[in-house]
């Protein structure tokens, strides 16, 4: 008995240890709240901590300050676009948290998907919804020559960015000596190219910063009073449950509250699912702006990211699982904007009312309807809300007002 | 035990004469027992787990991932050490989550290291829970004028 009781004093001052505490200086908050939690709950929120630096090795101006102001320069740029008066904050609108408030986009026309927030964007595994690119830099082109976005042309693109003062002495700075023509069309490809990897140096400082909620999973790692006391009880309940018994965690973990990767959450839909993801492996496997392509500055780097994807029919109505930092400010929710607010979209979890005929049988083992009752729908809602950071700060703003 | 599923699976073959298939097993015992460390299979000097039997007792098999433990949603490797007759051998592996019907999203790649030692890359655990490592093996056996290919199979249980 007594060996046993010396284990586990030993195995408690271990455990605290591990969570950077010592036991005689863990108080008693903090005790209280560390009895809520089971381990494994614990170490799930503990894992939320840390937002990884991005990087991006088959860009080597994404970390350029130079590249930075042009690609701020080109975000807010509209000559981009067709008709000029489109850019990309149009719909990545920062007063908006880098979103629109639409339920699905609207650039020259209605585009069949919801305007994802850019916020921490360049953590993604993959960009857009089905995961059609490997990098922020391919991603930043497509929307630009789409013609229900913002209907450009790259000839017009690369014209304006090297003929415009302006744009042309940024240009200039972040990637040296121009193109003197670009009738050439690898030289048009790259200057156009170019335009994407700037706009991603821009995007790539696009980062939430600290939330009460991190405040709160730091003083769970420290003991700190103040920080333990930044979540109420009742978002403490809903983290509980986020990640225990509503198995949220089980898609939204980590640091981004995303496991970056696809699923059918069982959304209403018409018919039969659509390609999403499976269409997204094959568009993205023959973009010629991937990350083992002729542009790539790391054509090593970008063959490893694909070199292990598969892509199954098992994919059908897989969407990307969307990060969860500021969530509570970026309405409309899901790849269609099919829920209007955070309490739709506990609503879908909490009773999968809405879901269509399971896609395959092994689905209702990943997604069960949660039976929330209204407290709990309050705490799991009251949570999200724990996880908005501050504004952007007014380095990502407008350098000038483009209407003046 | 499960059959390991033909979906999502890579594989890679390895081909040695006759004459070496008693090397298979020796190479591998005289690597165990002389203290090679191979970088995974082994930690703090021991092999990290014990060889199991294939399901029809053909093989057997042991496995080691690097980094170890196992990291949700991260990149890892794994080696495989397999003993067993030589034979003009072909291995698959997978991973596959038995509670949420899916397996990975990836296709890993299987690279033959010599001595019964493969590489496996690509691997990616994206979600937290039990996971199955899948681990198919694939040989031609002759028989007169003919041939038969020969399977077997193991399926080890991974709690991530």
């Amino acid at each position: 008995m007594r060996i046993v009781a010396s284990l586990t004093v030993l195995a408690l001052a271990g455990g605290l240890a591990s969570f950077g505490l010592r036991s005689e200086t863990a108080g008693p908050q903090w005790q209280a709240l560390r009895s809520q939690f089971s381990d494994q709950e614990w170490a799930r929120l503990l894992r939320t901590a840390d937002l990884p630096a991005p990087s991006d090795p088959t860009n080597k101006v994404f970390h350029d300050d130079a590249a930075f102001r042009l690609g701020r320069a080109l975000f807010y740029e509209k000559r981009l676009s067709g008709n000029g008066e489109l850019s990309c904050a149009s719909c990545h609108d920062p007063a908006r948290d880098w979103t629109d408030g639409k339920a699905l986009a609207v650039g020259l026309a209605q585009v069949d998907k919801h305007t994802p927030s850019l916020w921490n964007s360049a953590l993604n595994r993959w960009q857009f919804w089905d995961g059609r690119a490997d990098s922020l830099w391919s991603q930043a082109l497509q929307p630009i020559e789409h013609p229900k976005e913002m209907g450009g042309r790259r000839e017009d693109v690369a014209e304006l960015v090297l003929t415009d003062p302006d744009l042309r002495t940024l240009y200039l700075e972040a990637f040296g000596p121009a193109p003197q023509e670009l009738g050439d069309p690898l030289t048009l490809e790259r200057v156009f190219v170019q335009v994407g990897k700037a706009l991603a140096a821009f995007e790539g400082r696009i980062l939430t910063a600290a939330t009460p909620f991190d405040q709160f999973v730091s003083g769970l790692r420290t003991g700190d009073p103040e920080d333990l006391a930044a979540l109420d009880p009742r978002a403490i309940e809903g983290a509980k449950l986020f990640f225990g018994e509503a198995r949220c965690h089980l898609c939204h973990h980590g640091p981004l509250l995303s496991d970056m990767e696809f699923h059918d959450i069982e959304l209403p839909r018409d018919g039969a699912p659509e390609p999403a993801r499976h269409e997204g492996v094959g568009r993205l496997l023959t973009d010629p702006f991937n990350g083992r392509g002729q542009h790539s500055d790391d054509v090593e780097a970008g063959r490893e990211r694909l070199a292990y994807l598969n892509r199954t029919p098992h994919q059908r109505g897989e969407w990307k699982t969307p990060g969860l930092r500021n969530v509570a400010r970026t309405a409309p929710y899901m790849h269609n904007g099919v829920y209007a607010s955070l309490d739709e979209v506990l609503e879908h979890y909490s009773t999968l009312a809405d879901a269509p005929t399971r896609s395959h049988a092994d689905a209702k083992r990943v997604l069960e309807a949660g039976q929330f009752d209204d407290s709990q729908l309050q705490a799991l809602k009251a949570f999200l809300q724990s996880l908005s950071s501050p504004p952007p700060p007014s380095e990502l703003l407008p350098p000038l007002d483009p209407d003046s | 035990m499960a059959v390991a599923p033909r979906r999502n699976i890579c594989s890679t073959r390895r081909k040695r004469r006759a004459p070496f298939r008693l090397l298979l097993v020796l190479g591998a015992l005289v690597a165990s027992c002389s203290g090679e460390r191979q970088p995974g299979i082994y930690q703090d000097g021991q092999p990290v787990r014990p060889f199991t039997s294939t399901e029809n007792n053909n093989y057997q098999v042991r496995w080691a991932s690097q980094p170890h433990p196992i990291p949700i949603n991260e990149p890892f490797e794994i080696v495989l050490d397999v003993l067993g007759p030589e034979a003009d051998l072909t291995l698959e592996v997978d991973g596959w989550m038995p509670g949420h019907g899916h397996g990975m999203v990836r296709t890993p790649r299987v690279t033959p290291l010599g001595q019964g030692r493969y590489q496996v890359r690509g691997m990616l655990f994206h979600m937290e829970g039990a996971w199955e490592l899948r681990v198919a093996l694939a040989w031609r056996e002759d028989q007169g004028d003919s041939f038969v290919i020969q399977r077997d199979n193991v399926v080890f249980e991974v709690q991530i």
